[in-house]
């Protein structure tokens, strides 16, 4: 598969401060990578540099197989852009915003007019052609951000945090248009503070931290790469000492946690580990309430490779 | 022409504060300035009136002539022959005459006397300014009179000293520095160019610029495939065609108002500061969209730096009653050197272009500075970001 992005040795000094340190990437044609990583952790920046429009001290960026410079204007009729922060005129209405990004791209009239058209419908804002950004709602400018990004039909699109204050609708209307721009054949660089959105529509996943790339891999890879593998959660009204000591002994289980009437038990593989749990339980005659078994999230995997909280 | 195009459509959003201000500066000069006096010089506004006025005197007597030959001094006296009613209120009706002096028998006597009322006769058109103007004079001829015999000198010395106070002169000069105390309305009209034009250019521009200006808008222009120096081109070309727009209008309104004198050398040369005065505003316009944060502060900006200069540099007040110290600050202004350029173009002679053309000079350096000035404060804040 033909890579869209390469980047190789990437390194960005703000002064003393490192804000990549030989960050390496690479983005396959046709799929869609989840950039996931801390506030400071480099994301931005990462976008930033692959975008030109901020300068590096070190390493080589390609797109398309091209090296990426800020008048590289060939290179960039192909890419499109939605930042995290609505980028549009609050002077021109929703058609001439969308048309005038659209015009950055291609000249031909025609053709432009019958872009804006088909992203205006692609957003779902037809009722609203007409109207000023400031008397769209939050999603609707969401969308019209995301519409002003993609309407001259880019082969590679970056999307920052594009659904930030969105409501769930509108949300679930993003992730849907995005997966229908990669299914008509675009790459797509996602980053997000929402694993679950990550999680959704990402067909590969790098978690950066430190400017560094942590782990990159499927959802599935990278959940492999941790040590959890089944966490399991009893309701419990008072548990003795021993029996939670007994609970960490069970076999594969790694650690148990006790608190606040939850017991907790993380284990690192083996089957039937529920099992096990309920049945020391029923032997010793322990009531308990609501159990919970759940499979390790990309929550778990961010935390246990960064030692931290996405939104920390 | 994306970038030029866009332009135009944000500047539809900002024009109605530019129109506000060119439509002041219009309505001000063609309702109040211009129709004062138009194409003259601005002195003789100042000339007194003179009333047209007949006498007849019965009297005869060396009080009564006295009168008649201190109004005749300040006024003009027309021949009547007959003092007949119908005859009078002809001669009124027709305007050839504003009013009639009629002075009795025993006048002479009565003045000598002391006595005030019913001394003489006015027969005048009802509330006009000229009989007005008139009667006051003579009421100040007969208090002056009454006033000296009071005081114990005889009828005789009495109108002799009333004579020679009233025909005393005070010497009165207006401050001058060259000609400039004799200014024509063109010369107003441009003038005041040093105030609205930084006003409007400001309030107009400065918002279109910081739009512009915004990060995120930046950065998503900037990840476009339009090169930075065409987006900047475009730019820069809209403003220059605003600037151009404007001074079209202005020099159109100075057509209208003054038809050939603009197009004479002066005028020219009034056309060529307006110009160079032009980049100037334009050259704050762009600093201020570098400063400001948001557009109340752009108002802000334009009000305080428009008015001061007007105030200080010889636009509102004359410079020649400024005091020392504020021309000292004025100089370096460039709305003084506008204002000077005027004042040297309305009294242009071949001799005087060199400083003429060393005012603009000034100005453009003026206009340079400012840009310099905001390009360092913009790249300043780039690095900051």
């Amino acid at each position: 598969m033909a890579l869209a992005i390469k980047v190789s040795n990437l390194v960005k000094r703000y002064k003393d401060l490192v804000a990549l340190d030989h960050f390496n990437l690479e983005v396959e044609e046709g799929e869609i990578l989840g950039l996931l990583g801390p506030n400071g952790s480099g994301k931005t920046t990462t976008i930033n540099c692959i975008l030109s429009l901020l300068s590096y001290d070190k390493g080589e960026i390609l797109i398309f197989d091209q090296e990426m410079k800020p008048d590289s204007y060939e290179i960039k009729k192909n890419i499109g852009v939605v930042m995290q922060n609505v980028a549009v005129f609050d002077e021109m209405n929703v058609y001439e915003n969308i048309d005038y990004f659209c015009g950055l791209y291609i000249q031909d009239k025609n053709l432009r007019k019958q872009y804006v058209e088909e992203a205006i419908a692609f957003v779902g804002l037809e009722d609203y052609k007409k109207f000023l950004p400031k008397k769209l709602s939050g999603g609707l400018l969401r969308r019209l951000n995301i519409a002003c990004g993609i309407a001259h039909k880019p082969k590679l699109i970056f999307f920052d945090e594009p659904t930030v204050a969105v409501d769930p609708q509108s949300r679930n209307q993003i992730l849907e248009g995005i997966l229908a721009l990669n299914r008509n054949g675009a790459t797509i660089i996602y980053t997000s503070h929402y694993m679950e959105e990550v999680e959704q529509i990402c067909t590969r996943i790098v978690i950066m931290d430190n400017g560094k790339n942590a782990a990159v891999g499927t959802k599935e890879e990278l959940k492999k790469m941790i040590k959890n593998t089944e966490s399991i959660s009893v309701e419990i009204l008072g548990l003795a000492q021993e029996d939670i000591d007994t609970m960490k002994r069970l076999p594969h289980a790694y650690s148990a946690e006790y608190a606040d009437n939850h017991l907790k038990i993380n284990f690192s593989g083996g089957k039937h580990n529920l099992v096990r749990v309920l049945e020391y339980l029923q032997e010793k005659n322990i009531p308990f309430g609501r159990v919970y078994s759940e499979l390790p999230t990309l929550n778990d995997v961010f935390l246990e490779i960064t030692g931290k909280a996405l939104r920390d | 022409m994306q970038v030029f195009k866009s332009y135009w459509k944000i500047l539809n959003r900002y024009k109605g504060q530019m129109i506000m201000y060119l439509s002041i500066f219009m309505v001000v000069l063609f309702c109040f300035i211009i129709p004062n006096d138009m194409g003259e010089d601005g002195e003789n506004q100042y000339t007194s009136m003179k009333a047209k006025f007949a006498v007849f005197d019965y009297d005869h007597s060396a009080a009564s002539e006295a009168l008649i030959s201190y109004l005749e001094g300040i006024h003009i006296i027309v021949e009547l022959k007959e003092d007949d009613t119908e005859t009078i209120q002809d001669e009124l009706f027709n305007r050839n005459i504003d009013c009639v002096l009629r002075i009795p028998e025993g006048f002479g006597e009565k003045l000598a006397n002391g006595e005030q009322t019913g001394l003489v006769e006015i027969v005048a058109i009802m509330g006009t300014t000229i009989s007005m103007l008139f009667e006051t004079d003579l009421n100040t001829y007969l208090n002056f009179v009454n006033a000296y015999l009071l005081a114990g000198y005889d009828s005789k010395i009495a109108i002799e000293h009333t004579d020679t106070a009233l025909n005393q002169q005070v010497d009165v000069r207006l401050p001058e520095q060259g000609d400039t105390s004799v200014m024509g309305n063109r010369y107003y009209y441009f003038n005041y160019l040093g105030w609205v034009l930084i006003c409007m250019m400001v309030i107009g521009i400065a918002p279109i610029l910081m739009v512009y200006n915004k990060k995120n808008l930046k950065e998503r222009v900037h990840c476009s495939a339009y090169p930075f120096s065409r987006i900047h081109q475009e730019i820069l070309l809209g403003v220059v065609l605003t600037g151009i727009g404007i001074c079209a209008v202005i020099i159109a309104g100075a057509v209208i108002a003054f038809q050939g004198d603009v197009f004479s050398a002066s005028g020219g040369l009034y056309i060529l500061n307006m110009f160079s005065y032009m980049l100037v505003a334009l050259g704050f316009a762009f600093l201020v969209s570098n400063l400001a944060a948001n557009v109340e502060i752009v108002n802000m900006f334009a009000n305080v730096i428009s008015l001061g200069m007007a105030f200080l540099c010889g636009i509102f007040v004359p410079t020649e009653v400024l005091g020392k110290g504020v021309i000292a600050i004025a100089h370096f202004l460039p709305a003084y050197w506008y204002s000077q350029a005027c004042g040297r173009i309305e009294h242009y002679t071949n001799g005087a272009l060199g400083e003429i053309l060393t005012c603009m000079g000034i100005e453009l350096l003026f206009a340079a500075t400012l840009v310099v000035l905001g390009m360092t404060i913009s790249r300043k804040k780039r690095v900051e970001a």
